[in-house]
């Protein structure tokens, strides 16, 4: 018993002070390592979310959803109110945009012209499938300093063979906008004509990974 | 009693390592560097100009943080971050075939970094780590002062593990620099830009200039 107190007060000790131990990395195959014959696309938006990201990013919280940067920050429900206060009033434009489409419309077609790695009609004529899932999505501030917004998409990307063992994974494949303006400038019009242009710059880009693994 | 001397010891010393910055050595790897969509346009001459850093924070990359998210101490990259990044666009033009010009050069691409950041966040048995790096790319004809054009890019990585120390890092920086690059690498836009300019990058800037004034 005190040699187990012993080795847990040690487990804590250097937990607490960062002293944390290598383990193997997470292994997946990575694009050029599988052998594509047939390959079906489904892209989801199940799990999106609209979101406007103006008073949160300053939070470590925020930023790593959407980032990746991870601190002890934690949102404020003042700050996180008043970014939903933005979202509801782009929320009924938003809802009619069909991000889902777009995108995998976009991510076949490239594929499609390039003819490298043909493409199915089902999961069940597949020799794997790309499951394109949709995360956050909406307005980001630029930075800290600068409160001009940029649209954000936010996509999981997983293959997955005929038994449904995924072989590869890709978390957080972000994009942003080129162009920033405040918000008050994201009428109904710019945020989907934005979106849109985003969705297919997206599912160009996913399709060119694969092109050129 | 000699055993516990020893695990106090050993405490002691794996803890100091936490208060200590640590410095990565980052770096695009140029043999793993693949030519992409940016080669299907025809070679073109660029000046590659310094990065211009508009970070917030220019003094460290990230943060080490004990179990309870506490700062310790600053992740520091050995090389400057924007030397980082132009070294690594550098590899992947010319791995596309496209030069390297002088200052001189009539087109110039220039990049403006927003963001080169590691973190990560220490579960109970697992730790996730996670590199960020965000930058503006350019491409700008110096003889007219026109942006040809302009795009952001986003790389990112993350990877949960056991647990790591710099080496764990290194390889989770080096892999987010990789999609940074290759973000670049396989951009449509770029590339058309790149085609367009192909033509007429060899042409000398008072040439260029002179035909653009007149």
């Amino acid at each position: 018993m005190i040699k187990l107190l012993r080795a847990w007060g040690l487990v804590v000790f250097l937990c607490a002070f960062g002293a944390i131990a290598p383990a193997a990395a997470q292994q997946t195959r990575s694009l050029d390592q599988i052998e594509f014959k047939s390959l079906f696309i489904e892209v989801s938006d199940r799990d999106s979310n609209f979101t406007v990201v103006d008073a949160r990013f300053d939070e470590t919280g925020t930023a790593g959803v959407f980032f990746g940067i991870v601190g002890a920050g934690l949102n404020s429900a003042q700050n996180a109110a008043q970014d939903d206060e933005k979202a509801d009033t782009l929320r009924a434009a938003a809802d009619k945009i069909d991000l889902a489409a777009i995108l995998s419309e976009a991510l076949q077609e490239t594929l499609a012209s390039r003819g490298d790695i043909a493409l199915a009609a089902g999961r069940a004529e597949a020799s794997h499938t790309l499951l394109v899932e949709i995360r956050n999505w909406g307005l980001l501030r630029k930075n800290r300093e600068d409160a001009q917004m940029r649209v954000l998409l936010n996509l999981t990307l997983t293959v997955v063979d005929a038994k449904n063992r995924a072989v590869w994974e890709k978390k957080r494949e972000n994009a942003v906008g080129d162009e920033a303006a405040p918000f008050e400038a994201y009428t109904n019009e710019k945020l989907t004509a934005e979106m849109e242009k985003l969705a297919r710059k997206s599912g160009q880009y996913v399709a060119y990974q694969f092109i050129y693994r | 009693m000699k055993r516990l001397f020893l695990i106090l010891l050993t405490a002691l010393a794996s803890s100091a390592c936490a208060y200590g910055d640590a410095k990565l050595a980052l770096g695009y790897n140029a043999d793993s560097a693949k030519a992409g969509l940016i080669s299907e346009a025809p070679s073109a001459t660029l000046y590659l100009a310094d990065v211009d850093d508009r970070r917030l924070d220019k003094q460290r990359i990230g943060y080490k943080r004990n179990g309870y998210g506490m700062k310790t101490a600053d992740i520091l990259s050995e090389k400057p971050a924007p030397e980082v990044v132009k070294d690594a666009l550098a590899v992947m033009l010319e791995k596309n075939n496209h030069k390297l010009g002088d200052a001189d050069s009539r087109y110039a691409l220039e990049t403006t970094l927003t963001n080169f950041w590691f973190d990560y966040k220490a579960g109970f048995v697992s730790v996730e780590f996670y590199g960020s790096i965000q930058a503006e790319l350019t491409l700008a004809d110096k003889a007219t002062g026109e942006n040809l054009y302009s795009e952001v890019f986003d790389g990112y990585y993350s990877e949960k593990t056991g647990g790591g120390l710099s080496g764990t890092w290194e390889r989770i920086m080096n892999a987010t620099l990789a999609d940074f690059v290759n973000k670049v690498n396989l951009s449509p836009g770029l590339s058309e830009a790149l085609a367009k300019i192909a033509g007429e990058a060899s042409a000398p800037m008072a040439a260029a200039e002179e035909a653009a004034g007149s």
